[in-house]
């Protein structure tokens, strides 16, 4: 066939047209498929999609603060920055698997001369191939905590077109890290926290642990698509919960008062080498606890202790039960004077002992000399310590009487501190007091056969401080929210009138005796009205009795202007003199210097003065 | 056209016969119906190249303003180059054909001189002058078309003989070829192939031997894929796109899950994701992008552009009493459909990722004006022969 455009079989118009009806047919096919895509395989294609690209991130919630009465913190969240740079980015081959030297000595320049570093020391630690704790392959320290500023300049260079590929593997990693200003002193009260999940961090003991729920927020994520390089698309719907922020937790805690305690039990430590000490300063008309301190402690703050050293050093030793021994003397007799059974001027005499069920009482302040006749009066039998006139008491009041009367000072029951591990106080072998046998009333009556806490124990003798009314022992003041507000308030809350404002009133007096003329006279404070009780107390292990002492002193010291605070010293195994006189007394008092001075207290015009305190100067029992 | 433009159209003698021929046709064409089509395309391709490849420049550090300014110059350049070539007459673009051919052969060839050629991801494709840079094999393409068309209506020539005709056209595409898929560019090397055999094929060789050329390259297409391991792991990841997490495996797949996943009506203009997935989202891949956006809408709107063209093309060339701007025009409107058809193809993973742009849409500044140029030689009947075509 001829066609005017050559010797050619087919008609080119033809061609044409065949040619451009193939790419109609295939571009008919193609949108075929695309719709195919689009209907068909919509569904598992979104699915995968989700796979791939869709991703969960956390929101970490800043950890509340922790204030003392003051809004002086004891334990913040603050930010660490760490530098660290990945070798690997700068590796001469992937076969050697080392740094090239060179890029690390230029690397060492920049980033030494941003972070205030030595050149040479950044370009060693780089380039070394030793690792040090933490440290791996990815990940050489070049410093930790940096400040802000350092950080910014650092995040700005490697935004920089000019530093970016030098600073290709500096990896800036913030991480949130609890520090606790009080340091050692305020451990066993504020606690510690162990790291958590996403960053956050639970709380292991005391008040971290107590308010872990308010102080640790609550975690937020957003649930979003992101890159291949895991950076979220801007255009991508997101689904958010908002995290929020822990709350503030506001203690009753004075921080003066933590350090003032501190630096007394650590002379006590020194002095006496006890397994442990604790002090408690207390508030008896509000029931705040303003001092709460243990020993031995640790610095939560330090990475590197022991995990025995942090064990035994975040043990909150005023909720950990003891037999108190002689400090539970004025609880008996407030209990036998509320009830009417003995009065102000009543004798007990005492010839040094009591045979009680075949079984010898032995009265240490009557051992060698017993009191003369018409003396042993109840202001003295405290003031002395006298256990004989004690058990008598005791066995005047009666088991029934005598648990009911420990039950209403809380000394049996929870009391209910914000806390954990507070533990009840019991009566060793006894459910009740209604079986009690004779032995065991009499060995109660002077704070044997009877576990207790040494809070428990100077919110009671609160309750004497206080005209009878015991106050609800409280360390958290309230919980505000990040931008404090209160979220939360504890108030001031009354237990009850346990014993009658008379008894109460008698008792504050007869341990005024106590320090002026009886076992507590190294607890004496020129200028200031003070009044306690000693204790030692034999330890028991459960099955027999073995040679230790727990040696205590828990009174009140009332300035003029009438305030009284509430201290209570529990030394644990003291040695060079285990008497709750030499152990705890002294460590007592220097507290109590302490307070006075820190809060300005007047001196007492009815106090004795520093003379008189010195001129009367007798042997020292328990 | 105005009255004015049809009279002074009249006063051609020689515009009788082609006058005579639309008529019969009844065609009725302009620069108007191709450059509208033309400017439309590269209006959506200004939108789409730029913001699907915002991510990646962000990653590289780029300036998101240059690369605009760019493109609006490429397109300039194009608009210059489409109305400058509507006024260079087939006779004088034939003798142009052998000169263009040399030309493209030592640009393309110029890719591999150190400090004047550009590498960019591992391919030799492009030249530069200070901040410009051109990609050869763009403009080769269109040089092709034009070389083959010159070469076949030579009177010394017949097409249909295997020996005498044949022979010297497959060499020279073969060795063009061969000179663009060294770069690489498989892609392209491709779409020149396609293109020249539809221009051999228009032009009247014979069945058999378009098929036993065709049939001669994939059968070596298939040897040399098989001789080398990352491109046996394209057929791979073409047959099952899921067994490859990174590379081209990967790549298919984001773009399937942007084609596919939503739906018809698509996500919405500017809602696309692809582009932080997808490396080529701004070249080869603009289509996952268009169709993730605008669903299938998009993709037919765009294929319905690109049609416009072709179909303009194949009027001209029905139209065309003259055999090289026949050849001409159907070679440049197959350039525009095979292309299309590759880029959508390798989208939806309906052949081995071989990437090629879309004309008009794609990032490319090279390919922008090469398309332009296209469409300008295209619209040169339709300007000579605008009161035939009419």
């Amino acid at each position: 066939m001829t066609t005017p455009w050559g010797r050619g079989a087919a008609s080119p118009f033809d061609r044409v047209r065949s040619l451009f009806l193939l790419g109609a047919a295939l571009a008919s096919a193609l949108i075929v498929r695309v719709v195919y895509f689009q209907t068909y395989q919509r569904q598992p294609l979104a699915t995968e999609a989700d796979r791939r690209r869709s991703t969960t991130r956390v929101i970490t919630p800043r950890r509340g603060d922790i204030l003392d009465r003051n809004g002086m913190p004891l334990a913040m969240t603050r930010d660490v920055r760490w530098i660290t740079y990945d070798p690997s980015r700068i590796w001469e081959d992937d076969k050697t698997k080392r740094p090239s030297p060179r890029r690390a000595a230029e690397v060492g320049r920049l980033l030494a001369s941003v972070l205030g570093l030595n050149a040479a020391d950044v370009t060693n630690s780089i380039l070394s191939s030793s690792h040090r704790r933490g440290e791996h392959a990815r990940c050489k320290f070049i410093k930790e905590g940096a400040t802000r500023a350092e950080e910014e300049a650092l995040r700005w260079f490697m935004r920089s077109k000019d530093y970016k590929d030098t600073l290709i593997g500096t990896v800036v990693t913030v991480i949130p890290e609890r520090v606790y200003a009080a340091g050692d002193a305020s451990v066993a009260v504020v606690g510690k926290t162990i790291p958590g999940s996403y960053g956050t961090a639970i709380g292991s003991s005391g008040i971290e642990r107590w308010a872990n729920t308010p102080l640790a927020g609550s975690i937020g994520w957003t649930k979003g698509r992101v890159d291949s390089g895991r950076v979220p698309i801007p255009t991508s719907t997101e689904r958010i919960v908002s995290a929020s922020d822990g709350a503030n937790v506001r203690l009753t805690i004075d921080l003066t008062v933590q350090r003032i305690c501190a630096s007394a039990l650590d002379v006590c430590m020194q002095e006496h080498t006890p397994k442990g000490v604790t002090a408690i300063v207390l508030d008896p008309t509000t029931g705040e606890i303003l001092g709460m301190v243990s020993r031995p402690s640790f610095d939560p703050s330090d990475r590197t202790l022991p995990a025995s050293v942090i064990l035994e050093g975040q043990r909150n030793r005023a909720l950990m039960l003891y037999e108190p021994g002689s400090v539970m003397k004025p609880v008996s007799l407030c209990i036998a004077i509320d009830a009417g059974l003995i009065s102000e001027t009543e004798v007990f005499p005492c010839p040094g002992y009591k045979m009680l069920n075949g079984k010898r009482i032995n009265c240490e302040a009557h051992r060698r000399s017993t009191p003369p006749p018409g003396t042993n009066t109840p202001r003295m039998v405290i003031a002395k310590s006298c256990n004989t006139a004690t058990a008598d008491i005791a066995l005047r009041i009666g088991g029934k009487r005598l648990d009911d009367g420990l039950h209403r000072f809380r000394l049996l029951v929870l009391i209910g501190i914000q806390l954990p591990g507070e533990v009840k106080g019991y009566l060793e072998g006894h459910k009740s007091g209604a079986s009690l046998g004779p032995g065991s009333i009499a060995r109660i009556g002077f704070g044997q056969s009877v576990m207790v806490s040494p809070l428990a124990l100077a919110a009671a003798f609160g309750a004497i401080a206080n005209h009878g009314v015991l106050m609800q022992p409280r360390v958290i003041k309230a919980i505000t929210d990040p931008a404090n507000n209160v979220v939360r308030e504890y108030p001031v809350r009354a237990l009850g009138q346990v014993i009658s404002p008379q008894t109460a009133d008698t008792m504050a007096d007869y341990l005024t005796t106590v320090v002026s003329s009886g076992t507590g006279k190294n607890a004496r404070l020129a200028g200031y009205v003070t009044g306690g009780k000693t204790g030692t107390a034999l330890k028991s292990d459960g099955h027999g009795r073995y040679n230790g002492y727990m040696a205590s002193f828990i009174g009140y010291v009332q300035g003029g202007d009438g305030r009284r605070f509430i201290i209570a010293v529990v030394v644990d195994e003291p040695h060079n003199g285990y008497h709750g006189s030499v152990a705890a007394a002294p460590t007592w008092k220097r507290i109590a210097e302490g307070l006075m001075l820190h809060w300005h207290v007047p001196p007492s015009p009815n106090a004795p003065t520093a003379d008189v305190a010195r001129a009367d100067g007798d042997s020292i029992h328990d | 056209m105005s009255v004015k433009t049809a009279d002074r159209a009249s006063a051609y003698s020689d515009d009788r016969g082609l006058r005579a021929s639309a008529r019969r046709e009844g065609s009725a064409i302009s620069v108007r119906m191709m450059a509208i089509p033309a400017v439309f395309l590269s209006a959506i391709g200004l939108v789409y190249a730029n913001s699907a490849s915002f991510p990646a420049m962000v990653r590289m550090g780029e300036a998101m303003e240059l690369s605009v300014i760019k493109h609006l110059a490429a397109f300039a350049v194009g608009l210059a180059l489409m109305f400058g070539l509507s006024r260079v007459t087939y006779d004088r673009l034939r003798g142009l054909a052998w000169p263009i051919l040399v030309v493209c052969l030592i640009a393309l060839a110029s890719v591999w001189i150190p400090g004047f050629g550009r590498r960019v991801n591992g391919s030799c494709r492009w030249i530069g002058f200070g901040p410009l840079t051109i990609q050869p094999s763009e403009f080769a393409k269109v040089g092709m078309v034009l070389y083959v068309a010159a070469l076949v209506t030579q009177p010394r020539y017949n097409v249909a003989d295997l020996w005498n005709g044949l022979l010297v056209p497959l060499v020279a595409i073969g060795g063009v070829c061969l000179l663009i898929e060294r770069e690489p560019d498989l892609g392209t090397a491709i779409v020149v192939f396609l293109t020249c055999l539809s221009v051999l094929y228009v032009a009247g060789a014979r069945s058999r031997h378009i098929w036993a050329v065709l049939g001669i390259a994939v059968v070596a297409a298939a040897i040399f894929t098989m001789s080398a391991e990352h491109r046996r792991q394209r057929v791979t990841a073409w047959l099952s796109p899921d067994s490859q997490r990174e590379g081209a495996g990967y790549q298919i797949k984001e773009a399937l899950i942007a084609v596919g996943e939503n739906g018809l009506a698509g996500r919405g203009f500017g809602r696309g994701e692809a582009r932080y997935y997808v490396p080529a989202a701004g070249t080869d891949y603009i289509m996952a992008t268009v169709a993730e956006e605008l669903g299938v809408v998009g993709v037919l709107v765009v294929v319905a552009g690109i049609g416009t063209l072709v179909f303009q093309a194949y009027r001209v060339a029905s139209a065309s009493r003259d055999r090289f701007a026949m050849l001409v025009a159907a070679g440049i409107g197959a350039m525009f459909m095979w292309q299309a058809l590759l880029n959508i193809a390798v989208v939806t993973n309906s052949v081995p990722s071989t990437g090629v742009p879309m004309p008009f849409i794609s990032a490319g500044g090279s390919s922008l004006m090469a398309c332009f140029a296209a469409i300008g030689i295209l619209s040169r009947p339709s300007v000579r022969e605008r009161a035939a075509l009419r």
